[in-house]
């Protein structure tokens, strides 16, 4: 019994199970980060302070401790890198700021944020003390209101009076929190001066009032400039300055606001994330992840020295300290530390009890999960911690000598602070660690279903389009038995001995059997394939050497090259420069092919005969090949091969000459487009031809390039599209000129003063119309060609009117000095087809190929 | 005849590593501060020079082709101009290629200069040695079964290796490493001379393994 499928049916099939086996392989590697029950379960009480050993004492301090500050003003500077406080940048444009930190009542860290360093995950981080995972950033891309249980919703629930000013992402998350709140959105990057204005003018009418508890100020400037300017820019400077003026303000109006009888203020600055040498964040260098945090309150002692060591702390540990100074319960999911210095100035038992009740929060949320819990080393020394503040609590009460009662309290703070750290990391890893077993079992998935679809597609392809599937064979249903039975065991096997959580294991057991079972089919599948393929070779006998010597140079380059690239992807620092790779691998390509070129136009006819006739052969080989195979991929890539075998002999005079000197054209066409855009990270910083183009002094250069490019552009589209379409095309250029004109990044001859700035918005809908009216044009040529006669020019003129379009639209869409890059892609594109494709007969997939690999190039050669 | 030319090659190629190898550390007794990756350009010029004179004086002894007839001393002169003028080019050309692979045109024109000097070294200077200014002979020898000596076996191999060799020396230019050896053209002429070394040693063991399969067609 065989099962014939249809390639359609087939290729369903595939789909189906590679989606399915992706989506097992992603839900293992962004595994779900540490979560508490959500917050809309009652809230828990505090625990009481451990209760001391033996009968008769009873600690009766069960609510939780009284707020440490009256006031906490909470500055949070976009992009405040560590060195722009603490290094020399910080001496001399914040010098309010360094008096405090050196002099003042104030305690400095440098706090470490997780990445992904951008705003969103980086708040909530502060808010809630703990650690989003990279699938929080997928999810919440347009970040919907908070819903775990953090900071803010706590102070609110306790009735504090918050205010918020600063950047909406708060509003988004926190709707409803704030009593007052003036959202500013970082929508334009270029706004340096009015996103900071709209934060600093309320400031002098809210810091005289006295009806608020929390007050919120998110500074976006610093990250605006960063983006634009990068961190080492004169624009940082004043805007620091900025910034320490404002500190200043508000630390005056705190503590001139301060009596003798009621609590201290606290005023804490700290940054979400830094900037990369480059001024972007998101990724994890040193630049990105360390962030000054400052404590300033007068409950604090005045430093004496300067300031030598800071101290490293996490992000994560601003929440529960906070929480504890303002008097809430931590968070649920908190994951961080007290830190210690901020409460320092209370009393012994105070503090011991801050410390339990952290640890308290910390192992709920690891008994909430890890299954093992107790087996945790952390746990283990929280509750020997506990048991000794139960016996330091006996001593207290029993009212002991004071000195033995510090030393002794010393100690179990000291035991409380190594087991916060143990639970914390414990708890941090839980994040970071990947779900192998889904994973494996997604990749077995994925490997399977493209393993089956590489062998099937010779027979996809051929005329009938039909699969067999063979089900009977005794061979393959007992094999496939067997592998359910073992993959069986096999899960059995991980899923009782894995301590961590695994998804694919709590998934139900139906379900695990279930894609055991098309796991193995797979395999059956591919078997059958393997074992069809080898018959069907066995029975023709091949000379295989014949089969090794038709490889050339290019073959083997394309091949290593793509082989390469890919495993050049495994290590960070060859990601990094990845672009370097691809203009590598092109120029490599270039040379490549003017060598063959050389050996097609001198060779065949200079050198013996019998060489000849080989080459000869072999070019036969490669033609009938590509003639039989590919004539969807031909239309589909747009190149003009079609006519390419009957044309081929036909090579001489000046074509040779130009045939042999396009790889050298080529070659310099991507040299010139290399220096436009310095991108990457080690060289990034470098002066690049493209920023000397946007500078504004160079302005009419840049009109002057801008309009040659476009001219070249529609020389270089226009030549097989309709006359509708090329007057089209002629408009639309036109209107991608006034549309840069019109945002000031271009200039007329006519105009000098580039005052009257708009958005270009009409301009833009302008192009729009044009690029849709022509690939709607070419569209419908297509669908007549189709429909009514089988006419391959109208055909081939409705992809060229397709393609026209697309390429209008990516000349609206690059920026004007990247034009030339469009020209040369365009350029080298026709000349690749026509003296370099076409005479060496290359095949659809050697083309495809070359296309992805200048693809990629011209790619980077846009960035910067 | 096949044995004893074999055992020849062998010995150049050898001598030819050796010298190299030499180049390294002798100029270290002579000039204070010298080391490879120091003093880079220094060695560069001593070994590009070294490697020129060890191969025209082995060719002059060896007489790998033997020329059929008598030349005049005029002639000789004018192939000696004609194989200077070559050199040149070549040098002129690999730097076009090296700045076309996106070195800096104007910065540092001394090193990348000096790096293709030294590929010519190992590549040209071979071919004039072995073939004469005689492009025609270039090109049957660098397609696909044109080598007709074992000399010329052996050009093919070594110059292929030096190529590669300084190919694969690029790779590590970008990375973030911070490593002396990854300043520019360090790795490449690096790359380049581990390739030739290993492009002599691995010529005379090739052809000696496939002797049976290498048939010459004039010979
Ligand atoms: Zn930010
Ligand atoms: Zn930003």
């Amino acid at each position: 019994m065989r099962l014939r499928l249809r390639s359609g049916a087939l290729a369903a099939g595939c789909l189906l199970a590679e989606a399915l086996g992706v989506a097992l392989f992603l839900r293992g590697f962004f595994p779900l980060p540490v979560r508490s029950l959500p917050r809309g379960e009652a809230r828990a009480e505090p625990p009481a302070e451990p209760a001391p050993p033996g009968p008769g004492i009873v600690s009766n301090w069960t609510k939780i401790p009284p707020p440490l500050f009256k006031k906490v003003v909470i500055v949070l500077i976009d992009a405040l890198r560590d060195d722009f406080v603490f290094g020399s940048k910080g001496k001399q444009f914040m010098p309010y700021t360094t008096q405090v930190i050196e002099k003042g009542t104030s305690y400095s860290f440098i706090a470490e944020a997780k990445p992904p360093t951008v705003t969103m995950p980086r708040i909530k981080a502060l808010m809630t003390g703990s650690i989003p995972g990279f699938i929080d950033v997928v999810v919440n891309l347009n970040s919907p209101a908070l819903m775990s249980d953090n900071l803010i919703w706590q102070a609110k629930a306790a009735g504090k009076r918050i205010i918020f000013y600063g950047d909406d992402t708060w509003v988004k998350l926190f709707p409803k929190h704030f009593v007052e709140y003036d959202g500013t959105t970082s929508f334009f990057v270029s706004d340096f001066t009015e996103v900071d204005d709209n934060v600093t003018r309320h400031l002098d009418r809210v810091l005289k009032r006295e009806d608020w508890d929390l007050l919120i100020l998110h500074y976006l400037g610093l990250d605006h400039i960063g983006h634009v300017t990068g961190p080492n820019s004169p624009l940082v400077g004043p805007k620091l300055r900025e910034m320490d003026n404002v500190l200043k303000k508000i630390h005056i109006s705190l503590l001139s606001k301060e009596g003798e009888a009621s609590l201290p203020s606290l005023l804490v600055v700290c940054g979400d994330h830094g900037m990369s040498e480059t001024g972007s964040h998101g990724g994890s260098s040193e630049g990105e992840v360390h962030t000054p945090l400052l404590f300033i309150s007068s409950a604090f002692e005045k430093r004496s020295g300067p300031l030598t060591q800071l101290e490293l702390v996490q992000q994560t540990d601003l929440a529960s300290t906070l929480a504890v100074g303002l008097g809430l319960p931590i968070s649920r999911n908190n994951v961080g530390n007290i830190i210690l210095p901020v409460v320092g100035s209370k009393t012994m038992r105070e503090q011991l009890r801050f410390l339990h009740m952290n640890g308290f929060q910390l192992s709920t949320l690891l008994q909430e999960n890890t299954p093992a819990y107790e087996k945790d080393l952390g746990y283990e020394q929280f509750k020997i911690a506990e048991k000794s503040h139960g016996n330091w609590i006996k001593l207290y009460l029993e009212g002991n000598n004071s000195e033995i009662l510090l030393n002794l309290g010393k100690k179990v703070l000291k035991q409380y602070l190594e087991a916060l750290r143990t639970l914390s990391s414990s708890l941090s890893k839980q994040v970071a660690q990947y779900d192998m077993y889904s994973m494996m079992v997604g990749t077995v998935i994925i490997m399977e279903v493209l393993l089956l679809l590489f062998l099937s597609v010779p027979k996809a392809l051929s005329s009938r389009a039909e699969f067999e599937v063979p089900l009977s064979p005794p061979l393959f249903s007992l094999l496939f038995y067997l592998m359910c039975l073992m993959l069986c065991a096999v899960h059995v096997i991980v899923c009782t001995s894995a301590e961590s959580l695994c998804y694919f294991c709590s998934m139900s057991w139906l379900t695990a059997v279930g894609v055991m079972m098309l796991i193995s089919a797979l395999m059956c599948g591919i078997l059958s394939a393997v074992g069809k393929i080898l018959e069907n070779s066995r029975l023709p006998p091949k000379n295989p050497g014949a089969c090794s010597s038709s490889w050339s140079e290019v073959d083997v380059l394309i091949l290593a090259g793509t082989i390469g690239h890919v495993l050049s992807l495994g290590a960070s620092s060859f990601i990094e420069e990845e672009h370097q790779t691809w203009y590598f691998l092109i120029n490599t390509l270039c040379l490549a092919l003017c060598q063959e070129l050389c050996r097609n136009h001198f060779l065949l006819k200079e050198c013996d005969l019998q060489l000849g006739i080989t080459l000869k052969q072999n070019f036969d080989s490669i033609g009938e090949a590509s003639e039989c195979k590919n004539i969807d991929v031909q239309a589909a890539s747009s190149s003009k091969l079609g006519k390419a075998a009957s044309s081929a002999e036909s090579v001489k005079g000046s074509d040779k000459w130009i045939s042999l000197a396009s790889p050298w054209i080529i070659l310099i066409c991507c040299r010139l487009l290399r220096s436009l855009n310095q991108t990457g990270v080690q060289w990034a910083h470098r002066p690049d031809f493209g920023h000397w183009l946007t500078s504004s002094e160079h302005k009419s250069e840049l009109s002057v390039l801008a309009a040659i490019s476009l001219l070249m552009i529609f020389v270089l589209v226009q030549r097989r599209c309709s006359l509708v379409s090329k007057i089209a095309m002629a408009l639309g250029l036109l209107g991608v000129y006034s549309y840069r004109a019109a945002i000031g990044n271009v200039i007329f001859p006519w105009q000098h003063d580039s005052k009257d700035i708009s958005k270009g918005i009409t301009e833009a809908r302008f192009v729009y119309v044009f690029v849709l009216g022509i690939v709607f044009t070419g569209t419908k040529d297509l669908l007549k060609s189709q429909v009514i006669s089988a006419d391959s020019s109208m055909k081939s003129t409705g992809l060229w009117e397709v393609y026209s379009g697309l390429v209008l639209l990516s000349a609206l869409l690059f920026r004007p000095h990247n034009l030339p890059v469009l020209v040369f892609c365009l350029l080298i594109q026709t000349m690749m087809t026509k003296y370099i494709w076409r005479p060496l007969k290359f095949d659809a997939a050697q083309i495809t190929i070359m296309h992805y690999w200048f693809g990629q190039a011209f790619f980077y050669f846009q960035v910067s | 005849m096949r044995e004893a030319e074999l055992r020849k090659l062998l010995a150049a190629n050898l001598l030819c590593a050796v010298s190299i190898v030499l180049t390294a550390l002798v100029p270290a007794l002579f000039l204070d501060g010298f080391s490879v990756l120091g003093t880079h350009l220094t060695w560069l010029c001593v070994c590009s020079v070294c490697v020129s004179v060890l191969n025209v004086t082995l060719c002059l002894i060896l007489k790998p082709n033997p020329s059929s007839k008598r030349s005049s001393l005029s002639n000789k002169i004018s192939r000696f101009l004609k194989c200077c003028i070559y050199f040149f080019m070549s040098c002129i050309l690999f730097h076009a290629i090296i700045v076309l692979y996106g070195a800096p045109l104007i910065e540092s024109v001394t090193e990348t200069f000096l790096f293709s000097v030294l590929l010519s070294t190992f590549t040209t200077l071979q071919c004039l040695c072995l073939l004469g200014p005689n492009i025609q002979a270039w090109i049957r020898v660098f397609s696909r079964n044109g080598a007709m000596s074992i000399w010329e076996n052996s050009l093919q191999i070594t110059t292929m290796c030096s190529i590669l060799g300084g190919w694969f020396g690029a790779f590590p230019i970008p990375l973030d490493w911070d490593r002396p050896w990854q300043v520019w053209p360090i790795s490449c002429s690096l790359g380049a001379t581990f390739g030739y070394m290993a492009g002599l040693i691995i010529a005379p063991l090739w052809i000696h393994w496939n002797r049976k399969q290498l048939t010459y067609k004039s010979r």
